[in-house]
């Protein structure tokens, strides 16, 4: 867990927004920073290198953005009088980074650890929008991310897909129009390989997770033939019915053999990919997406043909037994054969630096510079069915716009302005100095109640022995 | 007094000893400031209590011949304060676990020993009911003591807790105490489990709460159908449990769901928007945060006046975060802003160690902007109102049960005491007798027989005392007509104060009472603690000839 001075400064500001100051507006956006106002109607970015990713780069270009939306891309882009103009002279300018597998901002377990299956469980119940594990990611160029239930169960929740909207309600974060999807989890999480608390459950081998899955599917086509007949029934006027009972565990499972859910399935090994890919084609469904995925330099051409992604760490592995047979190479290697490639944190700390990462796809395999930056733009939108509105720089698209002080694939290069719809949610020059009037606010609000609010009863505070009092914990991923 | 109330009650149980003379419980109180609260105060004025009710209030009434009268003079009348949710917990030997997932309802823990099931989640217990856990013990005392003559009591543990009951704090059983029940079902976001048990995390629990939900609809559904056609239809299997969750369903009983946090609280109303649902939020310690989705959603609050505090052995070196401080220094001002915003609340003491801190603290909701009026209605009418008992209590009107607190001044003063608190027309006094110091040199001999007048609102109880005394301790029995004879026990004298406990057994039940007086030749009055049930007072005589 490096840090720069800048994130460290960054976390200064973290403490005070979080904390909520005396300043601060509830419920909203933090009144005291200027930046988080309303989208202006118009942000013009002038005069920088322009990394679109659909179109390619453009030298002294703009772009323009109006009522939260990309307005115009180019070399000459014309903007009204009363834009807001920011100079980027120097800079570099990409579409906001999307992170295809998160568990930030999550109230509560990341896993509903208790059965194998547990698709009734919902990520979107439980965003916490106070998580500044947001604001870390913003802080690094981080606009949308997959929000995952954790890998414990075969079958996992329903995650979701959310923009960083820092200072908004649950609801708010939520990505309006991204398709719904779940979590599967195959080998040694599911079947509790490396815990020391053994949960009550099966299964415990890697056919057991095999079965599971096909057990829930079993379950879940028996649901809907139910509910199919129902249906007829209703529509051919029969009286008296009564609906089937509504299973919430079953129902997102209807709805992935009906094509409507995605699946993100966390995966190691190259054989139990080829099983879980088997299983889609025995129960007629499709997946999204592979994560994490080591061992998919060994089978790029099957990821391939199925036209299933890929999301992968840079190069980050051997901290478990399946996870050994992994080399760095394997983001180029699938690359190379034609899979949508994206690059994923699964951390609330690596989510900040995710263009090293794409940088790492260059270093290793020599991927060209933009396609790397796409597994961390374009490519996880695609996988997440939001490419729609997210992930380049075209014209209609929502304005998550990053501006880099230098090339991102740098090392050198800091993430200097974070956009998301328009609205400018990180600014690093505010945030260093809000970091230092919060930090005063803070002081100043402990004093206050240190004088206005003496504990009754008890002597005065320094009387007692020591006791060390919680500390705002930071929320990390790691491979959950 | 409840030494009275329980003598009553052993009256009415054993036909053996005659009833009371059949005279009705009167009491007036006059010439007292009352704050009726439905109305404006009078500013002098008498209220008749009559067999538990209010008979009449106001400034021109007179006192009926045959009630007892209070000079009200320099008194103020408030309705009985209602604390809005209270836990109540079952004995952890009583209960075993329930027939469904048990383990959170109320019985003891069990740490993993079974698995987690899908179909019988942990904490889920609609049907489990508060009444038979609320005991008129100690703790209804102090609550009672504190002003409160009603509670909400919550059955304690799960994320459907079961069902509320609204209870008097003074009676001689549960069924005596109660109001009303069931008034509400409860559901909450307890997360217990882990891998160990379902559900095991916050989302886990919002899917079970769901599925309930769902399940009592298509329960509801099914037994329709059912009873409108018998015919061809097998019977649905019958369950309690989901038979529970259908007044909630058809908003015929409110859910209360508790909440603190903003984000809580908005997934909290989520719920309730998906099921329709006649919703209350109860903690609502952020509940100001989200007064706008509260006020949209017509949510009232049960507010809590445990405030969090600053841990008094804190090290002054520790940093907490700032969230933290900011919600200790928000607290207090939370009632003025949903007040502010039109959303509708009633406070509770919500698991306050001292009861006494409900006015205590809802002094401090003033004192960051509520005002007296707002706050005396959220412990009085409002939370009638939002309970259902708003022809019952809530305010002083005839016709209403007679609870009342009766103070020297303004109740929103720090220093104002409380001198009586009238709980279904029984009247208890606050005044407690100061035990004797220890030490200190006998000044007195207590030794001989003592006739004592225990004062109960359910009539004089004669008590015969013969005592002892060695230096400064003394032994003895204590009879009584009703009890018999018991021993005296840990007699003590302390200059010319007196203390001595006895356990006495009335209808099977032991009762221990304590008696502190002062003695003053061959007199002795002082106060009797009923464990469990107040403190009432005594007077008595040494006849003279008596063996010194």
């Amino acid at each position: 867990m490096r840090r720069t001075r800048n994130i460290a400064a960054g976390l200064c500001l973290i403490v005070a927004l979080g904390g909520g100051t005396t300043s601060l507006a509830i419920g909203g956006q933090p009144a005291a920073v200027d930046m988080q106002t309303a989208p202006a109607n118009e942000i013009l970015i002038r005069n920088a290198t322009v990394m679109t990713m659909t179109h390619g780069t453009i030298e002294n270009g703009s772009v323009l953005i109006r009522n939260g939306k990309i307005a115009d891309v180019g070399k000459d882009v014309k903007a009204s009088p009363t834009a807001t103009v920011v100079d980027g002279t120097g800079k570099f300018v990409t579409p906001g980074i999307i992170d295809c597998h998160s568990h930030i901002a999550i109230e509560g377990n990341v896993n509903e650890g208790s059965l194998s299956v547990t698709s009734m469980a919902r990520i979107q119940d439980v965003i916490d929008p106070t998580d500044r594990s947001i604001f870390i990611g913003l802080s690094g160029g981080v606009t949308s991310a997959n929000v995952l239930h954790g890998s414990a169960n075969a079958i996992g929740g329903q995650n979701a897909t959310i923009k960083l909207r820092w200072g908004k309600h649950a609801d708010e974060l939520l990505f309006v129009g991204a398709p719904p999807g779940i979590k599967f989890a195959l080998g040694e999480n599911p079947k509790r390989s490396n815990f020391q608390v053994q949960p009550q459950r099966y299964p415990r081998t890697r056919m057991g997770v095999e079965d599971t899955i096909r057990d829930a599917f079993l379950r879940a086509r028996d649901y809907k033939a139910e509910w199919d007949r129902y249906n007829a029934d209703f529509k051919a006027g029969k009286k008296n019915l009564v609906a089937p009972r509504r299973d919430l565990e079953l129902e997102p499972l209807v709805e992935v053999l009906e094509g409507k859910r995605l699946v993100h399935s966390h995966c190691y090994r190259a054989d139990e990919i080829l099983m879980l890919i088997r299983i889609s084609k025995e129960f007629g469904f499709k997946i999204a997406t592979f994560q994490h995925v080591l061992e998919g330099y060994k089978i790029a051409k099957e990821l391939a043909a199925e036209g299933i992604g890929a999301s992968t760490f840079a190069d980050f592995w051997a901290y478990k037994v399946e996870a050994f047979d992994a080399t760095p190479y394997n983001a180029a290697v699938l690359w190379k054969a034609g899979v949508v490639v994206s690059l994923n944190s699964d951390d609330g700390e690596r989510q900040r630096r995710l263009n090293t990462d794409a940088a790492r796809a260059v270093r290793y395999g020599g991927v060209p510079e933009e396609e790397a930056l796409k597994m961390i733009t374009i490519n996880p939108a695609k996988q997440l069915g939001i490419d729609k509105w997210t992930g380049s720089l075209d014209v209609g698209k929502d304005a998550d716009i990053v501006v880099w002080s230098a090339n991102p694939l740098s090392t050198y290069a800091v993430c200097e302005k974070t956009y998301v719809d328009g609205v400018l949610l990180f600014d690093r020059q505010q945030a260093l100095k809000d970091a230092d009037a919060a930090q005063r606010a803070a002081a100043a609000l402990r004093e206050k109640e240190k004088s206005s609010d003496k504990p009754k009863g008890d002597g005065p505070p320094d009387s007692k022995p020591p006791k060390i009092g919680d500390i705002d914990d930071m929320k990390t991923g790691g491979d959950q | 007094m409840k030494l009275g109330v329980v003598f009553l009650a052993v009256v009415v149980a054993c036909q053996a000893i005659p009833a009371r003379a059949g005279a009705p419980d009167v009491w007036a109180i006059t010439g007292a400031r009352i704050v009726p609260v439905s109305g404006p105060p009078i500013e002098k004025g008498t209220v008749v209590i009559r067999d538990g009710l209010i008979e009449s209030v106001g400034p021109a009434v007179a006192a009926p011949a045959d009630a007892r009268t209070i000079d009200g003079t320099g008194l103020t009348v408030y309705p009985g304060l209602i604390d809005s949710f209270t836990f109540v917990e079952a004995d952890q030997q009583a209960q075993g676990p329930g027939p469904e997932g048990g383990r959170r309802g109320g019985g003891p823990p069990q740490g993993g020993a079974r698995a987690p099931d899908r179909d019988n989640p942990s904490g889920v217990t609609p049907e489990r009911e508060a009444l038979p856990l609320v005991k008129p013990d100690g703790r209804i005392e102090s609550f009672r003591n504190a002003g409160i003559t009603t509670v909400l009591a919550v059955p304690k543990g799960g994320i459907f807790r079961g069902q509320s009951a609204l209870v008097d704090t003074a009676g001689a059983s549960a069924q005596a105490m109660s109001v009303k029940t069931p008034v509400a079902q409860h559901v909450s976001f307890e997360t217990g489990g882990g891998f160990n048990d379902y559900p095991g995390s916050l989302m886990g629990v919002i899917a079970v709460i769901r599925q309930k939900f769902l399940d009592g609809q298509h329960y509801k559904q099914e037994w329709q159908r059912y009873s409108a056609t018998p015919k061809g239809y097998r019977r649905p299997a019958p369950s309690e449990s989901l038979a529970a969750v259908v007044p909630a369903l058809d908003r015929t009983v409110p859910v209360v769901i508790e909440a603190n946090d903003d984000a809580m609280i908005r997934r909290a109303l989520k719920i309730v928007s998906e099921f329709k649902l006649k919703a209350m939020i109860a903690g609502g310690l952020e509940a100001w945060k989200a007064a706008d989705a509260l006020k949209t959603a017509g949510v009232p609050v049960l507010l809590s006046l445990n405030y969090p505090e600053r841990p008094g052995d804190m090290d002054p070196e520790t940093t907490e975060p700032l969230r933290v401080v900011q919600a200790r220094m928000d607290a207090p001002g939370g009632a003025a802003k949903l007040q502010k915003a039109g959303v509708r609340f009633a406070f509770q003491v919500g698991g306050l160690k001292d009861p006494k801190q409900f006015v205590g603290n809802a002094i401090k909701a003033v004192g960051s902007g509520l005002s007296k009026d707002d706050a005396l209605r959220a412990m009085t009418l409002t939370s009638a109102e939002l309970l259902g008992v708003s022809d019952q209590l809530g305010s002083i009107e005839a016709g209403k049960i007679a609870n009342l607190v009766v103070t020297d001044g303004d109740l929103f003063e720090a220093k104002t005491k409380i001198k009586y608190v009238f709980v279904d027309g029984a009247r208890f006094e606050m005044k407690v007798e100061a035990a004797p110091k220890p030490g200190e040199a006998a000044k007195v001999d207590v030794s001989g027989t003592w006739n004592l007048t225990v004062v109960t609102p359910g009539g004089n109880q004669d008590v015969t005392l013969t005592l002892t005394q060695s230096g400064t301790s003394f032994t003895g029995s204590m009879a009584n007509a009703m009890f018999g004879t018991t021993d005296v026990k840990e007699g003590t004298v302390s200059g010319n104060k007196v203390s001595f406990s006895a356990t006495v057994s009335v209808g099977g039940t032991s009762i221990d009472t304590t008696f502190n007086g002062t003695v003053e030749g061959d007199s002795m009055s002082g106060t009797v603690a009923v464990s469990g049930q107040g403190t009432v007072e005594f007077t008595g005589k040494r006849p003279r000839g008596a063996v010194r």
